[in-house]
């Protein structure tokens, strides 16, 4: 009766009490639709909760992704299909289908998925959950998926969700509000055009300086108007690297693909690496097609007085982003500072831009040459079975029960098709070219910017005024957090 | 009396003349004080402003351009009403008239005021100097004309 009693009264008092502070993590992720939701944004959600779940701290996931848990498929996995009549391939390169030949379809295997990312599903859902913290939580998001930009109104873009619905900064903003200000909301949005969310940190979405009351603060793989490192359907792990790749493995301590990182990310070295010193590890170490930015790097961009504008662009200063501009440039063999880094960039770059302009001349001309040879051929199969030209009918299933096998035979022996093989295999390594120099590029503007951030930095801290000190330092101690 | 009449909005119209030099220089020179640190950062600096221009987007640059304008203008119409003054005290107390030493007043004032607010190094220093010569040297013109110009 004696622990009958201790038992009601501990109870009681555990349901009287309020409940402990808990961090949350919300991940929403996927495309719009089937065709646009790679296997490798399925892939990185599942490797960010096993960087959240490996972390230190327990947190509460909430995971929105494509369709939810409908049975539908959802997820796009593209392999290179063989070339063999098995396969179709010759059929499909010459139909124009040569690429589509190599996807296959499944439904995600996300674990904890709380629903869909529909508008419809996820708004109310945000709503709910969002309105459900109390003072002491901490709440991080995470997207990974697909972005559009608005051009008139970078608080017009939008995440692209599931069914083409979609989110717009502004959208999110109302949602956020329901978030009890003093709870610290960080975010990480990789998708084309995210620099837009930055508004996520001013009052109404504006395009301010000024800070709302809330506590919020973010990274972003893009600025407002660039496209962040197209998302492969390829299932080669090592493909696909954009800026959250480098995140997170610098929280996590080793790359996705499972090797240790070589540096420690640990900036200030107090032993854990907030969300901050992860950005600038991405910032150093990610040889990629981002231009990654965080919240209190824009503002800093936003802060600059026009009297600093432009003057003394060729200042060095060695605080944390000089630095980090000598490694990138040390990294892409460029000398670490000074005019020769910069006459160096700068044939570097009209380099880089004529190896661009070859290969997109080499893609458009080569666009039409395969156009030409595969309607030569697709001419000389109509005539012989036209059958082919009408999928979705009888017609067609008549043909490939009977005369599939004799029509690829056909394209393999004609004089043209190898010639059309060896164009289209050349358009798609040139996708790859196209991207590596690219790639190269956006390590030459993310130079120039970390010097620039640099300057910024050194000028915040002699002109800024109290109200602006005190609003970045509000952005840096957001930043500056764990996971 | 209409030649009354005549003569005094001629005297209205040659004072209006007599503004349009202090209206139009703080402009004028603050264009020269962009082309200058253009000139700069593409010689010594990173070369930022071309590469916004050619790499990223016009209109950013061009909005960026225009709304640092709109800042700059009071401060430059402010600047020129310093020198203004600079100009009349040299020609009062110092009998230091002309382009010369109006221009050599704009400099020092423009690299003083620039090393105090802004900074110390020769990159920061030099653009803000030249538009103070530039401009001081303007109103030097207007404050003092050239003899001959005079006489004609």
């Amino acid at each position: 009766m004696r622990y009958r009693i201790i038992l009601l009264s501990t109870s009681f008092l555990l349901a009287m009490s309020p409940a402990p502070a808990a961090d949350h993590v919300w991940i929403v992720g996927g495309g719009p639709a089937l065709g646009s939701s790679q296997a490798q944004i399925e892939l990185n959600v599942n490797w960010v909760i096993q960087v959240l779940h490996g972390s230190p701290g327990t947190r509460q996931l909430h995971v929105y992704y494509t369709d939810g848990n409908a049975l539908g498929k959802d997820v796009v996995l593209w392999q290179p299909p063989r070339e063999s009549k098995e396969t179709l391939q010759p059929l499909a390169r010459v139909f124009n289908e040569a690429n589509a030949n190599g996807e296959s379809y499944y439904s995600h295997q996300i674990p904890h998925v709380v629903g869909g990312t529909e508008a419809s599903v996820l708004k109310p859902g945000l709503e709910k959950e969002f309105s459900a913290l109390k003072p002491g939580d901490r709440a991080l998001l995470i997207y990974n998926g697909h972005g559009l930009q608005d051009s008139r109104d970078a608080a017009g873009n939008t995440l692209r969700l599931w069914n083409n619905t979609s989110l717009s900064v502004r959208e999110l903003d109302q949602i956020m509000n329901r978030i009890d200000p003093s709870v610290p909301v960080r975010f990480v949005f990789t998708q084309c055009f995210s620099g837009g969310f930055e508004r996520l940190v001013h009052p109404r979405a504006q395009d301010t300086l000024e800070r709302g009351e809330a506590s919020r603060c973010g990274f972003f793989a893009e600025s407002e108007d660039r496209e962040a490192e197209g998302c492969s359907a390829s299932v080669k792990i090592g493909d696909y690297r954009d800026y959250s790749t480098f995140f997170f493995a610098a929280l996590q301590g080793h790359m996705r693909t499972g090797e240790l990182i070589e540096v420690d990310p640990d900036h200030n070295g107090d032993g854990m690496v907030s969300l901050h010193e992860a950005h600038l590890f991405a910032l150093a170490q990610g040889q990629n097609a981002d231009l990654p930015r965080s919240t209190s790097e824009v503002f800093l961009e936003r802060w600059q007085p026009w009297y600093l504008r432009w003057v003394g662009t060729g200042a060095e200063p060695d605080n944390v982003y000089g630095k980090i501009a000598r490694e990138v440039a040390r990294k892409n063999g460029l000398p670490e500072a000074g005019p020769a880094l910069v006459h160096e960039m700068r044939d570097r770059r009209q380099a880089l831009a004529k190896a661009m302009d070859s290969l997109q001349d080499e893609q458009a001309s080569l666009d039409k040459e395969i156009g030409a040879l595969r309607s030569t051929i697709k001419k000389e199969v109509a005539a012989r079975w036209p059958e082919a030209l009408a999928p979705y009918t009888l017609n067609f299933s008549n043909f490939l029960k009977k005369d599939l096998a004799a029509a690829q035979d056909f394209i393999l022996a004609h004089p043209r098709y190898a010639e059309l093989v060896t164009k289209q295999d050349r358009r798609a390594a040139l996708d790859e070219e196209v991207l590596h120099v690219d790639r190269d590029i956006t390590q030459l503007d993310k130079i120039l910017r970390l010097r620039t951030l640099a300057r910024l930095q050194s000028q915040f801290a002699r002109h800024a005024t109290a109200k602006e000190r005190e609003w970045y330092g509000r952005l840096m101690s957001c930043e500056g957090q764990g996971l | 009396m209409p030649w009354k009449r005549k003569s005094k909005s001629r005297r209205k119209s040659k004072k209006r003349l007599a503004l349009l030099p202090f209206i139009l220089t703080p402009p004028a020179v603050y264009a020269v004080h962009v082309l200058l640190l253009f000139l700069l950062d593409s010689a010594w600096g990173d070369g930022l402003m071309l590469h916004q221009y050619l790499n990223e987007s016009r209109g950013v640059l061009t909005r960026q351009l225009a709304s640092d304008g709109w800042r700059a203008l009071p401060v430059f119409y402010a600047a020129s009403l310093l020198l203004w003054f600079e100009v009349r005290l040299l020609s009062r107390f110092l009998h230091l008239r002309g382009v010369v030493s109006a221009a050599v007043a704009g400099a020092v004032t423009g690299r003083l005021l620039a090393f105090l607010l802004i900074g110390k190094s020769n990159a920061v220093v030099i653009p803000y100097m030249i538009s103070g010569l530039l401009m001081a040297a303007v109103l030097g013109w207007i404050a003092h004309p050239p003899v001959a110009r005079k006489r004609r």
